[in-house]
């Protein structure tokens, strides 16, 4: 076995076995150990030349997820332990950490192997070990909450099986870098193919209208938990759709995806004002985010690398957001955002890494996600796509203007005296911003042509 | 002699009836009946597959099939009904407009199929053309749209996993009338599925209805 391969097996299974210390009373610090790792393993996989080895392929999109993948779940990890310290039964944070490692293996499987057949069981299994990470305090709308997340995230992934099979039946072979590689002429079976893994993968996107399980899953998880689905899973699953979508568009499959992506950002925009949660808030952001990405990833070149701009600052921005969700709701005890009011004076650095992260998520210039979205509009006026592009740029104005102004009313408004100083754990205040500022440095990262 | 194509398609219309058997009854337990069954033709399906095309794949297929879905999927659903009490009758049933949007969507989805699908059929080539069958496709499409009905118009967990349950045969069903898959993925398929209704059970040890709860709206 080469170096290269023994890299790419340790970032898998450097998780999974961190998920072994469960039987252990070190499952805390074996994950921490474990994530810290697996960063580092990941970022050493940004040096290996892009093509495949064994059973996994490390292209240009993947060894960027890769590295968002390790680094949320190594946040993650470090929030959970602070957050979840008063926790009655220490089984259950035992149970969770030893999920999250699981939950991080399944990702980064999906992302590297080389198969079609098996990147639908990786993502199916990322449905499996996540579910039981949003009960951990065993509360109704928990249950309720995950349920909706298995049920309809696995049916939604049923009818992924259908493209699976034509895809099979066109090219003879799963081998995922193999068909990419082949120019495929328009064709009626891949037609079906293509809309089949829209419908089927998009419903793990979060695509308009099978997303409906995103905003009670997001809503009702740990933070941390909300960090991973948004800044992490979603996006992996977006690269699991681009790859379909690669082995089998055609003009009626790309004008589809350019339909439910319209019809996911004109959602979200006229549901955005009346949101009255603020982790379903960031959800729906979430649907916004993804949106983009994947409609960045089909249209390629300039839309790419936006695409990909976006995945990075996305999964901090949006991991710091619910980081700091999760503080104001410790601290406060409710999501209803006209409940929350003088976090600037009661969580001074909460009210910054919520500014500051709600900014990056919302394309606010000149973060990493305003860039990305720039060369993806681009992209489609290069295309001559205009009407696209002009709806895009209204719905994004709306988006952002309703999440701004939900966020600036909880930070600024009502910060009087009489509100006194909360002093929360240096981690948990240490993770938002460190994620914020990760975020933030991925601008610079791009233009300093490291990316 | 009945033709062999007729046996296939015979029992692929069992799959299809046991389908139309979960729609209508309003017991819970009956629906983990239904599991056992169905999966109990559809590795008959596979296993005679497996024989007229002598393919051990599709045998180890059968068996697994029947191990992994029919006994262990359902041993564990049952396992969460440990008292008589609690073979309780669905609220959310009303038996005959059920009967009639179930017949309504057969007739719907096998429009559709012929409309949409069908020709997609026959534009494969020949040579795969000669391995598609037609009228499995077709009820596997139609059982896969019952398993949807089954998961929308219920509000109990039991039923609505009798869905996905029934939405994962159609697929066997369809990966079978198509172009099988290989078999590494069909058996990672099954155990994946297995690892869902795993933690779909822990997730039914609190009420066994879907709730509409103020906090998961808007």
């Amino acid at each position: 076995m080469n170096i290269s391969l023994l890299v790419i097996y340790m970032v898998m299974l450097i998780p999974l076995f961190s998920a072994l210390f469960y039987f252990s009373n070190f499952i805390e610090q074996a994950s921490k150990a474990g994530s810290i790792i697996t960063v580092i393993l990941s970022i050493a996989i940004l040096t290996l030349s892009q093509g495949t080895y064994s059973f996994f392929d490390i292209n240009q999109v993947n060894r960027i997820l890769i590295i968002s993948v390790s680094s949320v779940y190594s946040l993650a990890i470090f929030f959970a332990s602070k957050y979840h310290s008063n926790l009655e039964r220490v089984e259950h944070l035992k149970l969770h950490f030893s999920l999250m490692d699981v939950f991080a293996f399944t990702m980064l499987f999906t992302l590297l192997i080389n198969n079609f057949g098996l990147m639908w069981i990786g993502i199916e299994g990322t449905t499996a070990s996540s579910a039981l990470l949003l009960i951990i305090e065993r509360q109704k709308n928990q249950i309720e909450a995950a349920w909706r997340y298995v049920l309809i995230v696995s049916t939604g992934l049923s009818i992924a099986i259908i493209s699976i099979i034509l895809v099979y039946l066109y090219y003879n072979t799963l081998d995922a870098s193999l068909i990419i590689s082949k120019h495929h002429p328009n064709s009626l079976l891949l037609s079906v193919a293509g809309i089949a893994a829209l419908i089927g993968i998009g419903t793990k996107v979060g695509i308009f209208p099978m997303h409906t399980w995103l905003p009670d899953a997001h809503g009702e998880a740990p933070s941390e938990i909300s960090a991973m689905f948004s800044g992490i899973l979603l996006p992996v699953a977006a690269y699991v759709l681009y790859e379909f979508y690669e082995a089998t568009y055609t003009p009626i499959v790309t004008e589809s995806f350019f339909i439910f992506i319209f019809l996911t950002l004109l959602f979200v925009a006229l549901i955005m004002a009346s949101q009255r949660n603020i982790k379903r808030m960031f959800a729906y952001s979430t649907m916004e985010n993804m949106a983009m990405i994947t409609l960045g990833l089909i249209l390629g070149t300039y839309g790419l690398i936006g695409a990909l701009l976006i995945i990075l600052a996305h999964a901090f921005g949006k991991s710091s957001a619910f980081f700091s969700s999760g503080n104001i709701l410790g601290t406060y005890g409710t999501k209803d955002i006209n409940a929350i009011r003088g976090v600037r004076n009661r969580l001074p650095s909460t009210a910054l890494s919520l500014i500051g992260s709600s900014l990056i998520v919302t394309g606010a210039p000149p973060f990493g996600v305003f860039i990305g979205e720039f060369f993806i509009i681009y992209q489609l006026f290069i295309g001559k796509n205009y009407g696209l592009a002009a709806s895009i740029i209204v719905f994004l104005f709306i988006i952002s203007v309703s999440v701004m102004n939900k966020v600036s009313k909880m930070v600024f408004d009502g910060n009087d005296q009489s509100h006194e100083r909360v002093d929360l754990n240096v981690t948990q205040k240490a993770t938002a911003l460190i994620a914020f500022a990760l975020s933030f440095l991925v601008t610079f990262i791009f233009l300093g042509g490291f990316l | 002699m009945i033709p062999t194509s007729e046996v296939f398609e015979l029992i692929a219309a069992l799959m299809l009836f046991v389908a139309i058997w979960a729609q209508v009854g309003s017991f819970v337990l009956s629906k983990i009946q239904v599991i056992i069954i169905q999966t109990t033709l559809l590795s008959i399906y596979t296993v005679l597959l497996g024989i007229y095309e002598s393919s051990i794949a599709l045998i180890v297929l059968a068996i697994l099939i029947i191990f992994l879905r029919g006994v262990v999927t359902a041993y564990i659903l049952l396992r969460k009904f440990p008292e008589r009490s609690q073979l309780v009758r669905e609220s959310s049933t009303t038996v005959p407009s059920i009967i009639i949007l179930s017949i309504g969507v057969i007739i719907v989805s096998l429009v559709v199929y012929q409309i949409a699908l069908f020709p997609v059929i026959q534009s494969l080539p020949d040579s795969v053309q000669r391995i598609a069958n037609p009228p499995i496709i077709a009820l596997g499409f139609v059982i896969a749209i019952q398993g949807f009905l089954l998961i929308a118009t219920r509000k109990n967990k039991v039923t609505q996993f009798t869905g996905y349950i029934e939405i994962e045969n159609a697929m066997v069903l369809l990966s079978l009338g198509i172009f099988p898959l290989p078999l590494v993925i069909e058996i990672s398929v099954l155990l994946d599925v297995l690892a869902l209704v795993i933690v779909g059970s822990v997730l039914l040890s609190g009420s066994l209805n879907s709730e509409r709860l103020e906090d998961l709206t808007g």
